[in-house]
């Protein structure tokens, strides 16, 4: 690239000369358009006299502006670009954007370097340049200026100054000054080292954050390991931007494998914690994102969780992260995250992270998401043998509490990826050809009483089933008119009954009556449901149902889009009080009334009444007075809350719903008091 | 004996004259600069190309001016 830049004094000259010129000319312009008009003549020379002088004006302006950005280069001694020999020469980059950009750069480099040495001035200085963050030549000045180095102990600097403030002056103003310092680096630094960002640094370096974050640093009498400072700039990110697959393969992969490293080679968990937790300040050390740690309690937040912190945010780097074997490993970094080195996250009790990373890697519908989801589930499955054990009483008992409490953590995550690889599950205890391999159909269920320890995983896991349930009843109308519907009932229902049960023992097994275990399964299943239905509801979200009319064409798209929408509503009214639903006994119950209604939403969605049906329409609220009578338009139904009830009424009984389903809720029974009390080898109760 | 109208625009046409002679260097020093490189890069560059066309057609226009001037002052009679 060739040198781009000015001379001096001669820009400054130019500088006052074109703006001069710029004044002369405007003059000119005037004075001899008055000439000329007096004189009677063509005026063209004028006006076009004066468009010149605006552009010299411009110009000039210009000028002006770049002349500011080098008097500022000049005063700071800034070097951009390329070191020029000549003295009378400064580099400037070529575009006046690009120029400001660097500047401020350099400056806010300079000022995070005078900050971290206690600067408070340049510490103010610096909050101003939080918004520059979206020029990419500002952050690529900015990191090339602080460099891997000065990054890593910047941090641990402003660390030591807020625990300075905490222990001493106990200035708010300073800490949130340092939280908003990290959060500029933590989006500086993910823009700088995603090759798809024009801020991207370029991997030499990537090379030197992961040199710096294995080399001891000291700070005062503190002798750290890099990674522990750089993992205060990781844990400040909120994913906006989210850091990059390729900051993950090379800085992410490194800083695991050299905790392993410390871990075996000096004592276990060596130099594991961040630095804002070895300084006691980890809570001044988090900014606007999600708060780690347990409510109540300090913070406390090891390398790994703040890599998980990081990582959490986007999936191939979540991925990156996890489904990778680095050279001399036996095992990928996520088996070894879950067993050798599973005890660290109970070290610290910050658990959102990785339980965030684990959900964003292992949720995809990709291959890659199934295969490691099912890997997942075979580590967490062998961890749980000896968990879930028979006791004395004929019931299933808590075996191993210790085990569980250690596991517990991956319960809602587990969860979460299990709800959305709901069909390989399923697949495990009801296909011949399981979508997931090494997992026995006891073993499936002893992770469902696993999952069913976290409340809120229980409930993605059977909100997932009750779509799962509803696709299965539009497919089976869709290929035969629901002929053929209880062969997809069936193993659906059993399915549930698993779902349900491994729950029920769960909460039996942590001493709850059957009274309160009862109660406890109908508001699960009162739960899911309110998550499914409303305008806001999973059903609304995945059939697009807001703000469509029911009369639409029946195209096979709109057959189930129909059936959402009539499911939706009548569920929607099963939620209030006495209805049905509500009044059933106990969860199986429950959702039979809810299959039912699916049931039927999908019956009336399809349409096609019997002859016998369509007779017993004559004299209806719901039907037309024209002979022989028809169904009224839907939209019109639905509209007169009376008439809807009388529609359904109707559409029920000539559905007739109520003898099919005797069997499904035997096969609900019969699975939920048989097959999972089998797996556990524990009595039925 | 030349008649009033001729004098005007005698006068009109040395004041026009005048103004060329003034404003004739204007760009002179900006144009001299840029040739000693002032400001170098792309951008200078097209800036400094841009100077000089504006340097010759200011000329053309001063010098059209005074043209126009000196034609009519040949007319008025």
């Amino acid at each position: 690239m060739s040198f781009s830049g000015v001379k001096l004094p001669e820009f400054d000259t130019l500088v006052t000369r074109h703006t001069a010129a710029a004044r002369q000319m405007e003059e000119l312009a005037s004075r001899l358009y008055g000439e000329l008009t007096s004189a009677g003549l063509d005026t063209t020379p004028a006006e076009r006299i004066r468009k010149l002088a605006a552009q010299v004006g411009q110009e000039a302006e210009d000028l002006r502006n770049r002349q500011r950005i080098v008097r500022e280069i000049e005063r700071h001694k800034i070097n951009l670009g390329a070191s020029v020999a000549t003295g009378s020469l400064i580099a400037v980059p070529d575009s006046l954007r690009q120029a400001q950009g660097q500047l401020d750069g350099a400056l806010a480099a300079k000022a995070a370097i005078a900050a971290g040495r206690g600067d408070a001035k340049a510490m103010a200085e610096l909050q101003r340049y939080a918004g520059r963050v979206n020029d990419p030549d500002f952050v690529k000045t900015f990191l090339a200026k602080l460099g891997a180095k000065g990054m890593t102990e910047l941090s641990a600097a402003l660390g030591l100054q807020v625990r300075a403030n905490v222990t001493s002056k106990r200035d708010p103003q300073q800490v949130k000054q340092v939280q908003q310092v990290m959060k500029l680096l933590a989006t500086a630094l993910a823009k700088g080292t995603d090759p798809e960002d024009q801020a991207f640094m370029g991997d030499t370096f990537l090379d030197q954050l992961k040199k710096e974050g294995r080399a001891e640093h000291k700070a005062l009498e503190v002798t750290y390991v890099g990674y522990q400072a750089q993992a205060l700039i990781w844990r400040a990110s909120d994913g906006k931007p989210p850091f990059s697959k390729r900051f993950m393969e090379v800085v992410g992969r490194d800083a695991i494998v050299h905790q392993k490293e410390l871990s075996d080679s000096r004592i276990p968990y060596a130099n594991s914690m961040d630095l804002a937790t070895v300084l006691g300040i980890s809570d001044s050390m988090q900014p606007g994102g999600p708060r780690m740690g347990q409510p109540g309690e300090p913070i406390k937040a090891s390398v790994i969780d703040d890599l998980a912190q990081a990582a959490q945010y986007s999936q191939p780097a979540a991925q990156a992260l996890l489904f990778h074997t680095p050279k001399g490993w036996d095992k990928s970094i996520m088996k070894y995250l879950l067993t050798d080195r599973l005890d660290g996250f109970n070290m610290t009790g910050n658990y959102a992270p990785f339980a965030g990373l684990l959900r964003t890697a292992l949720s995809g519908k990709d291959k890659e998401s199934l295969k490691y989801a099912n890997e997942a589930l075979t580590i967490l499955k062998d961890e749980l043998k000896g968990v879930f054990e028979l006791g004395g009483d004929g019931k299933l008992q808590i075996a191993k509490q210790d085990q569980l409490k250690r596991l517990s953590f991956l319960a809602g995550p587990i969860g979460s990826i299990m709800a959305a690889h709901i069909d390989q599950v399923f697949g495990v205890l009801e296909d011949g050809e399981p979508g997931l391999r090494g997992v026995r159909a006891d073993e499936m269920d002893r992770l469902l009483a696993f999952v069913g320890s976290d409340a809120a995983a229980t409930k993605a896991l059977v909100e997932a089933e009750m779509q799962r349930m509803l696709s299965m009843m539009h497919e089976s109308y869709r290929r035969d008119g629901g002929e053929q519907i209880n062969e997809v009932l069936l193993p659906e229902a059993r399915f549930m009954g698993h779902i349900l049960e491994t729950r029920r023992l769960y909460l039996l097994a942590q001493a709850k009556s059957d009274e309160q275990a009862r109660e406890e399964m109908k508001s699960l299943i009162n739960s899911a449901l309110s998550e499914l239905t409303g305008p806001t509801g999973k059903l609304a979200a995945r059939f697009g149902l807001l703000g469509e009319k029911a009369n639409e064409k029946l195209t096979p798209m709109a057959f189930e889009k129909l059936s959402a929408l009539l499911v939706d509503r009548m569920l929607q009214e099963g939620m209030t009080t006495g209805s049905a639903l509500q009044q059933a006994s106990n969860e199986r119950m429950m959702t039979m009334s809810m299959i039912k209604t699916m049931v039927l939403g999908t019956r009336i969605a399809r349409g096609q009444w019997s002859a016998e049906a369509r007779a017993d329409l004559k004299g209806k609220s719901f039907a037309t007075d024209s002979q022989p009578p028809a169904l009224k338009p839907l939209d019109e139904i639905r509209a007169d809350p009376v008439m809807f009830d009388d529609f359904i009424a109707w559409a029920r009984w000539h559905t007739k719903v109520e003898s099919t389903l005797q069997t499904v809720k035997e096969a609900m029974d019969n699975s939920a008091g048989v097959d999972v009390h089998e797996s556990f080898k524990v009595e039925t109760y | 004996m030349p008649g009033p109208d001729r004098e005007l625009m005698q006068a009109a046409a040395q004041r026009i004259q005048k103004l060329s002679d003034d404003n004739w260097w204007a760009l002179h020093d900006s144009c001299q600069l840029m040739e000693a490189e002032a400001w170098v890069g792309p951008t200078g560059n097209r800036f400094g190309q841009s100077v000089h066309d504006c340097q010759r057609e200011l000329r053309a226009m001063l010098a059209q001016a005074v043209a126009m001037s000196r034609d009519e002052l040949v007319k008025t009679r």
